[in-house]
């Protein structure tokens, strides 16, 4: 199943839950946060967030700045 | 010195830092600390897969740091919101620097989303410290809507220009009964020094510290200015006397007549 990350697509290799993308992705443990098709989803929460197909995931860090 | 008091949290540094333009982490990091300021601005960006870069909240997140989320790139109300539950969700705090300003040129905030954000973000449960312009009708109505300070900006982002809008500032720290935090503009530490005098209660720095030609030097020299000026407004000013004759300081016997 395709979705896309950050505007990139990405191929999800197993399971089509939040959690699965987040381990194929190595997603660090924090300082992150996911939202799948402009809605922010809690970290506790993806276990049981099923994507689909062409899902638009944003994944935001913290950068510099003032 | 007074302890600032910003939605019940207790900060005894009245210098907020930027952490924007810093050649690297580690003179960030020192910058900070030589500052001693407690509230740190950080901005939001789309991580990028595959990156193993350095993370930079470990440099900020520092004794007694506290972080204060901006939404740097948002354009609207509703944009705003959606970066305040990012910001959130990733960085475990409710505080959030509100800052909406959609054109690029003069990074000036718009007035009209700052304040349908602010009254979003207030029921949403935020700590709001919204970013706007030095307007006290504006920062009179955000305050109402449940800001938790107000910042207006001095200048324009990263001009160095100082207090081109100091009359306006005036009128916005007598009105106010939250605190003003002088963000955006300040280009050297008798700016600060002056925002303080003028009885701001704290103010918000970063190009002036990260691109001078040493950081960590130039946040301790800010650090001095703000509570030089800070205290010199607690110890109330001498009134200016703007007609051209002089008062002496020193008693005017004649001394030396026989």
């Amino acid at each position: 199943m395709d979705i896309k990350v950050n505007g990139e697509v990405v191929s999800l290799n197993e399971g089509n839950m939040l959690s699965d993308l987040a381990v194929q992705l190595n997603l660090p443990k924090n300082g992150i946060a996911v939202a799948v098709n402009q809605e922010m989803v809690p970290r506790e929460s993806w276990n049981g967030f099923s994507l689909k197909e062409n899902d638009e995931i944003i994944i935001i860090t913290a950068v510099c700045g003032g | 010195m007074k302890k600032l008091i910003i939605a019940g949290k207790e900060f005894n540094s009245r210098l907020f830092l930027g952490t924007g333009k810093f050649s690297s982490n580690q003179i960030m990091q020192q910058a900070i600390e030589a500052s001693e300021s407690q509230l740190v601005t950080v901005a939001m960006k789309r991580i990028e897969l595959n990156d193993k870069n350095d993370d930079m909240l470990k440099h900020v997140i520092q004794g007694g740091v506290n972080l204060l989320p901006n939404t740097s790139g948002v354009r609207d109300a509703n944009e705003a919101v959606f970066a305040a539950k990012m910001s959130r969700e990733a960085f475990g705090t409710s505080w959030l620097k509100l800052e909406i300003h959609p054109d690029p040129r003069y990074l000036l905030p718009d007035s009209v989303e700052t304040l349908k954000a602010t009254q979003m973000l207030v029921k949403e449960g935020f700590t709001v410290l919204p970013y706007c312009q030095a307007d006290p009708t504006l920062c009179r109505q955000l305050e109402e809507a449940g800001a938790a300070t107000v910042m207006p900006l001095a200048a324009p982002i990263g001009t160095n220009k100082g207090l081109a809008t100091k009359d306006m500032l005036r009128i916005i720290i007598e009105q106010a009964n939250i605190p003003v935090v002088i963000d955006a503009g300040l280009g050297a530490p008798s700016h600060a020094a002056e925002a303080m005098e003028m009885g701001a209660d704290a103010v918000l720095v970063n190009t002036a510290i990260a691109v001078a030609g040493n950081p960590v030097q130039m946040a301790k020299a800010f650090k001095m200015a703000v509570e030089a000026g800070r205290m010199a407004y607690e110890s109330g000013l001498g009134v200016v006397n703007y007609n051209l004759e002089a008062s002496a300081s020193s008693p005017l016997t004649s001394f030396l007549d026989a």
